[in-house]
């Protein structure tokens, strides 16, 4: 019971989705690590300038606890003008990379970090200059200092071959660096966030409450609409506010609809990669379809911009459901057509068997969300576990695989696509007349807010932290590939570089999703996992090679 | 044989592409395309400035000339249609047009400029007559006369009001 | 046998093997519910890359990386002069066969070099491959030749042909069908090129006219061999056989391409797997001519 773990804090709030408990930070770790016993596993983690409000620093660590169907955060500060913490990492190893961003955004110390280096700053950022902290200016430029000097020592047996910043496979700027001996990989490294667009800065100082959700929508350009949906529903965890039945189904509708085109879109990409280009053609074809649906209901094929805090802001008349239900049958039944084909292909199916493997337990521990983890095998899913918009009304089941490689991830999205379809119609047909939106609420200063959705990636968390005024105090959004992309490394190890796109795209990763807080990282990219080169070659000279 | 079946699939489909920039497009009824500002309307209430996410549109006031001018960058906009959501009064409405490359940078700007009105005591302009008329329907005709005053003078009235307790 | 006649087909290769591409291009689109590009974009974009200056990495070996699209480009032309095109004529003399299939390894051999000269990871990656694949491929070739060499007891490649009418030349005929596939570099062979993983491999440093040479010379190679099939394996009779030839090369580009357009990328030990197994029946065939099947 995770009640129990939380025994002599000082719980903030609790009621049945979300428990909030104040943790003094010497039991920090051993609560952490209690709830991880207690079958949580870490979710994401914020770090919050609250100097404006009680002179402390404060972060706030998220555990999702499925089997109890509920949130749990803990709440550090540091004592009055401090700013040392105790890290969590040497227990949860998933705390990390969360660890390290408050350390480079806001200056906290983590007592106990295995790796206390930035992770998220460019090394030409001066040294103590803290971007969200509350008194750095959102326009300020500052001169670039001189990075540190960092040479790697070439090994003569390994090549090392740069996956990106710019390649085909990967569609939006991302580093991997992988050391290959013949067609084999012995080891990669991850250098990550590029793609920095200060959102959470910009969401605070220069944005209102109800305009935050477009900056939202614009976070990943597949699934921007789950990033909107959290962030209304973490407004509207905060201020209480009720959502019109009819809007959260709605968001439903939209929801699946991103999700459906999402899936489809990485269907045919993972075709691509695997140089079936007629099955991307015809999978794309297929997604048309849904696009034409989004752009029907919303006015526009992507970026929806359908929600709004309290509800949405486009109703969906009879007309248009006739017209929409017409469309998803004829989607239906040309994925479905194209998918059974493509996944009797022998040469495909031979690239995606036991390629990539992400165990189990491995994956627990980096918190792995969405196909990734259910493909490992790991029962989880937002939608059930933690029913939001209309998710508790409908009738669906959640896929796992068992064969942890990228064929189970395949065959993940495939029977959630068809979930997907059969969810569409069923909210379609279900939906309750009534209001759209509701307008009638106060925004309540200084109160932390919670908005979890799974996106066609995973789990999507939204923290807010509202503020009087019509503004957020602090919002930090964290996607799902944020959890996923550290599983990469343990994924390519030991196979051919042939296979190192369609293992990356096999998480479907979104690294704008991911990088939205950073800010570059430039020379000197970093050992993102555990384990050295030497390590790396010897599991692959002993086993595989 | 999978394959074969999505040759024949394809054969029995045709071309689903379009011959886009040669042919044009379909986009449906309530499609989220290029905002126009109906100058014959607008009231110049910011309303829309307010909402607008990316602060595509800005309104503000040239005292000197004596115009407020509500100006719409088209390169800021994202298209999402809360301005058209909150004008009182039906100004701005998102079109069906979407081809908005230009070589021209000020294709890209839209502007309306409104007449002030200027304060019926101080003579400083404080707000276009359009927006002082729509608010005048809401406001109890003994007070009309109160619309004409800029905000500071306005209160100056309201205060001596309250003072001698009468109108006059 | 007029020199003239040699360098009209040449000429011919030059400038129709693009546009065999284009129309290669065509058929995948129509079979992708595409609308494709014009017949003659392959030519178009050709010509735009022979207007654009090439750029040589400053990790490289200038002078070999320099040398591998010219050195490609000839070699293949160069062996259109022991085959006929379009006109009957060639060059025959004893052992062409030989120096024709030099001249193929001679192509492959430059590509690979100027890709490994480049001092790119992954043209060295690409150009791995295409030596691997290209020893197994050769491999098979070999045996096929040898065992119709055997059979019509020559080295002249119009010798061999018409075949005997024997187990082993249907054999070898066969094989040699397949043959042209792979050593096109279609999908699933199109290992060394692969674009979502190495990014084209070994032409991945290669710009402009450099560029032009080397694309123009995987054209050139693979009417190169489809002319090899229908001038020796199935010939038409001479009274139309230049409209036999551009029909027959349509027809062949129909089929490989709609193959091509149904299939997914092997890995590289798979299509090498396969290649060995492939030369295994090629060694089969040879056998059984040397014992006069």
């Amino acid at each position: 019971m995770v009640v129990e773990v939380l025994k002599g804090c000082k719980i903030l709030r609790h009621d049945d989705r979300v428990t909030v408990a104040e943790v003094s930070p010497e039991r920090a770790r051993e609560i952490a690590k209690g709830l991880f016993n207690a079958g949580c596993y870490y979710s994401c983690g914020m770090g919050v300038d609250e100097r404006p409000v009680n002179m402390r620093f404060a972060m706030y660590h998220v555990f999702n606890c499925e089997a109890e169907r509920r949130h749990v955060i803990l709440k550090l500060t540091t004592p009055t003008n401090e700013l040392t913490l105790p890290s969590i990492t040497p227990v949860i190893e998933g705390a990390s990379w969360s660890e390290r961003e408050a350390m480079d955004m806001l200056g906290i110390i983590f007592d106990g970090h295995p790796e206390p280096e930035r992770l998220i700053l460019p090394e030409d950022w001066p040294e103590g200059v803290y971007p969200l902290r509350k008194d750095f200016p959102y326009n300020k430029k500052l001169p670039p200092a001189k990075p540190k000097e960092g040479r790697k020592k070439p090994r003569p047996d390994i090549i090392e071959v740069p996956l990106g910043p710019y390649h085909p496979t990967l569609h939006e700027p991302e580093y991997f660096e992988l050391y290959v001996k013949g067609d084999k990989i012995v080891d990669a490294k991850y250098r990550g966030f590029h793609i920095h667009r200060g959102m959470e800065k910009l969401a605070e100082s220069r944005m209102t409450l109800n305009q935050v959700p477009f900056l939202a929508e614009r976070i990943c350009g597949i699934c921007g609409c789950t990033h909107s949906t959290a962030y209304c529903q973490a407004v509207e965890d905060a201020a209480g506010i009720y959502v019109p039945e009819r809007a959260r189904y709605i968001r439903t509708i939209m929801l699946e609809i991103e999700r459906l085109h999402s899936h489809l879109l990485w269907f045919g990409v993972a075709c691509h990669l695997l140089g079936f280009d007629s099955g991307f053609m015809h999978l794309w074809r297929a997604r048309e379809y849904i696009m034409d649906i989004a752009e029907l209901i919303t006015g526009n094929r992507k970026t929806y911009g359908i929600n709004i805090i309290g509800g949405v802001r486009r109703d969906i008349p009879e007309k248009k459901k006739r017209k929409v239900l017409e469309l998803l049958d004829l989607a239906e039944k040309d994925s479905r057509e194209i998918l059974d084909n493509v996944v009797k292909m022998g040469e495909l199916k031979e690239r995606m068997e036991n390629v990539g493997v992400l165990p189990k337990k491995k994956g627990r521990e980096i918190g792995v969300v969405g196909p990734v983890a259910r493909a490992s095998g790991i029962d989880t899913d937002v939608r059930r576990d933690h029913p939001y918009a209309a998710y508790g009304d409908l009738d669906f089941e959640v896929p796992v695989y068992k064969g942890e490689d990228v064929l189970s991830r395949f065959l993940v999205r495939y029977d959630e696509t068809f979930q997907s379809f059969s969810m569409i119609k069923q909210a379609l047909d279900n939906m309750p007349e009534g209001e759209l939106i509701n307008e009638d609420y106060e925004i309540p200063s200084f109160k932390l807010g919670l908005g979890v959705t799974e996106a066609p990636r995973g789990e999507d968390v939204h923290l807010v932290i509202t503020w009087g005024e019509n503004k957020v105090y602090r919002w930090h959004p964290r996607a799902s590939t944020y959890n996923n992309l550290p599983a990469i490394p343990i994924m390519l190890r030991g196979n051919d570089i042939a296979d190192a796109p369609i293992i990356i795209a096999s998480i479907d990763p979104c690294f704008s999703c991911t990088d939205h807080v950073s800010i570059i990282d430039s020379e000197n990219g970093r050992v993102l996992w555990r384990g050295s080169l030497e390590e790396g070659i010897r599991r692959v000279g002993n086993g595989k090679a | 044989m999978g394959r074969l079946k999505l040759i024949s699939k394809a054969l029995s489909i045709g071309k689903v592409t379009e011959k886009y920039p040669f042919a044009p497009i379909e986009v449906p009824e309530d499609y989220r395309g290029k905002p126009v500002i109906d100058g014959e309307k607008c009231i110049g209430c910011g309303a829309c400035a307010n909402a607008c996410p990316p602060q595509a549109i800005q309104v503000y006031d040239d005292v000197e000339r004596g115009v407020r001018v509500v100006h719409l960058f088209l390169g800021r906009c994202i298209f999402c249609a809360r301005c058209q959501d909150v004008c009182p009064v039906g100004a701005i409405k998102l079109t069906k047009e979407f081809e908005l490359a230009t070589p021209d940078h000020d294709d890209l700007h839209q502007v309306v400029e409104l007449k002030l009105v200027r304060c019926s005591k101080c003579g400083k302009p404080f707000d276009t007559y359009r927006h002082l008329i729509q608010v005048a329907e809401n406001v109890p005709p003994w007070e009309r006369e109160l619309l004409l005053l800029c905000p500071e003078c306005r209160m100056e009235k309201t205060s001596e009001w309250r003072l001698w307790g009468c109108r006059k | 046998m007029s020199l003239a006649g040699c360098i009209v087909n040449v000429i011919f290769a030059v400038i129709f093997a693009p546009l065999l591409d284009g129309l290669e291009r065509k058929i995948k689109a129509k079979l992708q519910t595409r609308q494709g590009p014009p017949l003659v974009q392959t030519w178009l974009d050709l010509i735009k890359l022979f207007r654009r200056p090439s750029t040589t990495p400053s990790e490289s070996v200038g002078w070999l990386f320099r040398l591998g699209p010219p050195i490609a480009l000839a070699s293949i032309l160069t062996a259109f002069f022991f085959v006929p095109a379009i006109l009957p004529d060639s060059m025959r003399f004893w052992g062409d066969i030989i120096a024709f299939l030099y001249l193929m390894t001679l192509g492959t051999v430059a590509v690979t070099l100027g890709g490994f000269s480049s001092g790119n990871p992954y043209a060295q990656i690409g150009s791995h491959r295409e030596i691997s694949l290209f020893m197994a491929e050769e491999f098979s070739l070999a045996f096929i030749i040898a065992a119709l060499a055997v059979s019509a007891k020559s080295f002249t490649l119009s010798n061999l042909f018409p075949l005997p009418f024997k187990a082993s030349s249907l054999i070898g005929a066969l094989l040699f069908v397949v043959l042209v596939y792979v050593a096109g570099a279609r999908v699933p062979f199109d290992v060394a090129e692969a674009e979502p993983e190495i990014v084209e491999g070994p032409l991945i440093e290669y710009s402009g006219r450099q560029l032009a040479l080397l694309k123009l010379s995987i054209y050139t190679k693979r009417l190169l061999l489809f002319t090899v099939f229908l001038n020796f394996f199935l010939r038409g009779t001479s009274a139309i056989r230049a409209t036999y030839y551009v029909i027959g090369l349509i027809v062949l580009s129909v089929i490989y391409s709609t193959i091509e357009a149904s299939c997914g990328r092997f890995r590289t030990k798979d299509a090498v797997r396969f290649l060995k197994r492939f030369s295994i029946l090629g060694a089969l065939c040879w056998l059984l001519a040397v014992m006069g099947w």
